[in-house]
């Protein structure tokens, strides 16, 4: 990828040195162009080429990198999102360490979270994820749910089924600003 | 000071309350955090605890726990006392340092 980018650079460079050089050589001949040219001038030309060409280049890498952040932001909550629907596998079989699975699980939807978050963060995009993510994992983690003792309940699927849709609608909110 | 919690505890923490199963807050809290927190501070260490290696913090095993401690002997002097260690989670030490910082009171 870092040589394509560069070999693309360099593309663009040598396009832009030809560009110049050919108009250069067609104006050679025009009256309004004077043959001496002072040092002091030519670097201010050699600078105000260099600016030319790097200004949209840097433009062009700034985007490149801010809609790559972005797809990979979308991708991984659109990830997160899949491993919470697999909860739903702990209430509808029989786990016998149910509080095993329940923290296996919610570890991967954190870390998932993190670098979400991380994403987030480099795009000056400080979202809301922490606040949903803790909200569900509060929820997971503490009263009835969390009890090995206690056998699930349809009560209990139905709260989960509830506050997964509540997770997954404000996962997808986040989805829609980024697109 | 210091405890590992994964060794020296357990690597899968329950819930709040010894009442609802094995590894519970109120245990951990009973047996190793209390205990050696007191030992600390008299002794005017730190308590280093290394959160690495579980699979994971419950919201109530934290309340049980070190919301407990800090219910009982104010934010201030749990974050001077306790060092927490962890090169896993960051955002398991956020989680942990909130609830000390406000305790959820429970029943």
């Amino acid at each position: 990828m870092n040589v394509e980018n560069t070999l693309r650079t360099l593309l663009t460079l040598a396009a832009g040195l030809g560009i110049g050089l050919f108009v250069g050589y067609c104006i050679r001949g025009c009256s309004f162009i004077r043959a001496e040219l002072s040092i002091g001038e030519l670097l201010n030309i050699g600078l105000t080429v260099i600016l030319a060409l790097a200004i949209p280049l840097v433009i062009d890498k700034w985007i490149n990198r801010a809609e790559r952040v972005n797809r990979a932001a979308i991708q991984d909550i659109e990830e997160l999102i899949s491993t919470y629907r697999k909860h739903e596998e702990i209430f509808t079989q029989s786990i016998p360490n149910r509080q095993k699975a329940i923290m296996a699980e919610l570890q991967k939807g954190e870390y998932l979270a993190d670098l979400i978050n991380m994403q987030l963060e480099s795009m000056g995009k400080r979202g809301n994820l922490r606040e949903i993510t803790q909200e569900y994992y509060d929820w997971m983690t503490i009263g009835e749910v969390y009890q090995n003792s206690i056998p699930v309940t349809d009560q209990m699927r139905m709260s989960h089924a509830q506050k997964l849709h509540q997770v997954v609608k404000s996962l997808k909110k986040i989805i829609m600003e980024l697109r | 000071m210091y405890i590992h919690i994964a060794k020296e505890f357990s690597e899968a923490l329950g819930a709040r309350y010894a009442t609802e199963g094995p590894n519970s807050g109120e245990e951990f809290y009973n047996k190793h955090l209390e205990p050696k927190f007191k030992e600390a501070r008299e002794r005017g260490e730190k308590l280093q605890i290394n959160l690495d290696g579980t699979w994971g913090y419950p919201s109530s095993f934290i309340s049980g726990s070190f919301g407990k401690l800090s219910l009982k002997y104010g934010a201030n002097v749990v974050l001077n006392t306790i060092e927490f260690m962890t090169t896993e989670s960051e955002v398991t030490l956020e989680r942990i340092k909130k609830e000390i910082t406000s305790p959820k009171k429970n029943k």
